[in-house]
């Protein structure tokens, strides 16, 4: 059954809407600059990070916005622009046929600080919020959505770190495949907190050496990279059904194509490229589809130097020297659960404007990147058919298949 | 009932709880007309605790139906603090 992408919507550090972010990847722009207060915390050693360019909350009602830390607010405003896109009201979904999936990296670090703060200074639980739980449960992300939309479906919080929308998208995939449901909200979101860079710091991840000049780095595939650097913000696509859309006259701004999702069982946090290109063949071999096929392969490369040589070692065993790759993280930053479904909708704009976005940063690929066809700046060049990766500690694999929007742009 | 309380009181339900101005009158009921409901009652009890510097006594949420029974309780609040301060 073919499975449709019939909206979507953003907030990032390059643009609020899809057409700001997308603008902002044209232009070659980096988010990234030095986080002041983050510079009176000892033992940090990135201080870097991408924060989401300011926004409007107003469209949410104070009574969706009192149990919401800032990434159940972005995810609440990319869905709205998700759902406006693809010309869907909540009222009009059937709640036996619908569902939230999305999810975050763990619930608000800002007010787990906070509460935990407050616990210890008065020594006990007096003065907490009655909302507070709220902005740290796991499922805050999708159940704060469902609340502001007025959603009553189905909802499902899929949490993996950093292939986080990505795991949401393709578990809804599934559903829709599975011929129970017709349309699905899907994505991620993460908010920026120094706990973020602190997890990627402690283990040698994040960037360390480039604060005299921030834009350049992070560094993908490239011979002097030396860490990420972490961003937020909210990514949420809608997937649907054929039938359905055909039945509503909508429009399709691609086709998922698969998705698949297997455990790096040997290690909790170091990458293997046997895993990640087995992934990858899986995600193919889903989609009935051979490796020449894909046309772009938009890489979750994040500018470490053990996941980045693995990346391009599996991607050079499935697709060998000629498809082209790159990595938007040094654009972004590592939106960790935002990215997967970001760079979705990222590789959409590509297709739709027939330009490739190549890997900002990178000046020299690394010897153990090489292997694939590498580019940055842009590359005019029609795609229709895209692989993405993302992949998160936790040993969480992820490959996803996307197909172009007919050019032709017809309604269903 | 005491100005400085309903001006302490009506000053954190615009800005913490955006409750209209307009609407903050002691007759209103914090339901229906303030559109607050019983997550709100927690977070404004912690917030008049800050604000007053003391503990609400073991309180009865039922029987707090208007604005003017959150100016009630205050006073109550500020009462208990000045006898143990005596």
């Amino acid at each position: 059954m073919k499975v449709h992408i019939s909206g979507y919507g953003i907030l990032s550090s390059l643009g609020n809407s899809p057409n700001a972010m997308f603008s902002s990847l044209l232009e070659n722009k980096s988010a990234v600059k030095v986080i002041d207060e983050w510079s009176v915390l000892q033992g940090l050693h990135c201080q870097l990070g991408a924060p989401v360019v300011p926004y409007d909350k107003s469209p949410l009602p104070r009574m969706a916005r009192r149990t919401m830390s800032t990434m159940s607010e972005m995810a609440a405003l990319a869905s709205i622009q998700a759902l406006n896109l693809a010309e869907l009201k909540i009222s009009d979904l059937d709640p036996e046929r619908a569902l939230i999936s999305m999810g975050s990296t763990t619930g608000s670090p800002a007010t787990l600080q906070e509460y935990f703060q407050k616990l210890s200074s008065n020594k006990g639980p007096i003065s907490q919020s009655g909302t507070a739980f709220f902005k740290v449960m796991n499922h805050s992300v999708a159940s704060n959505v469902a609340v502001a939309l007025g959603f009553s479906g189905a909802v499902l919080a899929p949490s993996s770190a950093c292939a986080t929308s990505a795991q949401a998208a393709i578990l809804a995939w599934e559903q829709i495949q599975s011929g129970l449901y017709d349309i699905a909200i899907c994505g991620g979101a993460d908010e920026l907190h120094f706990l973020s860079s602190v997890v990627f710091d402690s283990v040698y991840a994040a960037s360390r050496g480039y604060h005299h000049a921030p834009t350049t780095t992070p560094r993908p595939f490239d011979k002097n990279r030396d860490g990420l650097v972490v961003s937020e913000g909210a990514s949420i696509i809608i997937l649907e059904s054929d039938r359905s859309l055909k039945k509503r006259n909508g429009q399709s701004f691609g086709e998922f194509m698969s998705g698949a999702y297997l455990c790096e069982s040997s290690h909790m946090s170091q990458s293997n490229s046997q895993q990640m290109s087995k992934v990858m063949k899986m995600a193919l071999k889903r989609a009935e589809l051979t490796h020449d096929k894909i046309e772009y392969v938009s890489a979750h490369a994040t500018g470490t130097v053990q996941g980045d040589a693995q990346e391009a070692a599996a991607i050079g065993q499935v697709f060998g020297n000629q498809t082209p790759v790159s990595s938007l993280k040094a654009h972004f930053g590592h939106s960790m659960a935002a990215c997967g479904v970001g760079e979705i909708i990222a590789t959409l704009k590509m297709m739709e404007s027939g330009i490739l976005i190549g890997t900002r940063n990178l000046d020299q690929v690394a010897d153990d990147c090489a292997g694939v066809n590498h580019f940055s700046g842009t590359l005019k060049k029609k795609v229709s058919m895209a692989l993405s990766n993302n992949f998160a500690f936790g040993g969480i694999n992820t490959s996803l298949i996307i197909k172009g929007p007919d050019v032709s742009g017809e309604k269903k | 009932m005491n100005q400085q309380i309903e001006q302490m009181v009506n000053s954190m339900m615009h800005e913490q709880f955006e409750v209209p101005i307009e609407n903050l009158v002691s007759t209103a009921h914090l339901k229906d007309d303030l559109k607050l409901d019983s997550l709100d009652f927690v977070d404004m009890v912690v917030l008049l605790e800050e604000k007053v510097g003391g503990q609400m006594p073991s309180i009865d949420f039922m029987s707090i139906r208007t604005l003017g029974d959150v100016y009630l309780l205050v006073n109550t609040l500020m009462n208990s603090k000045v006898q143990k301060q005596n």
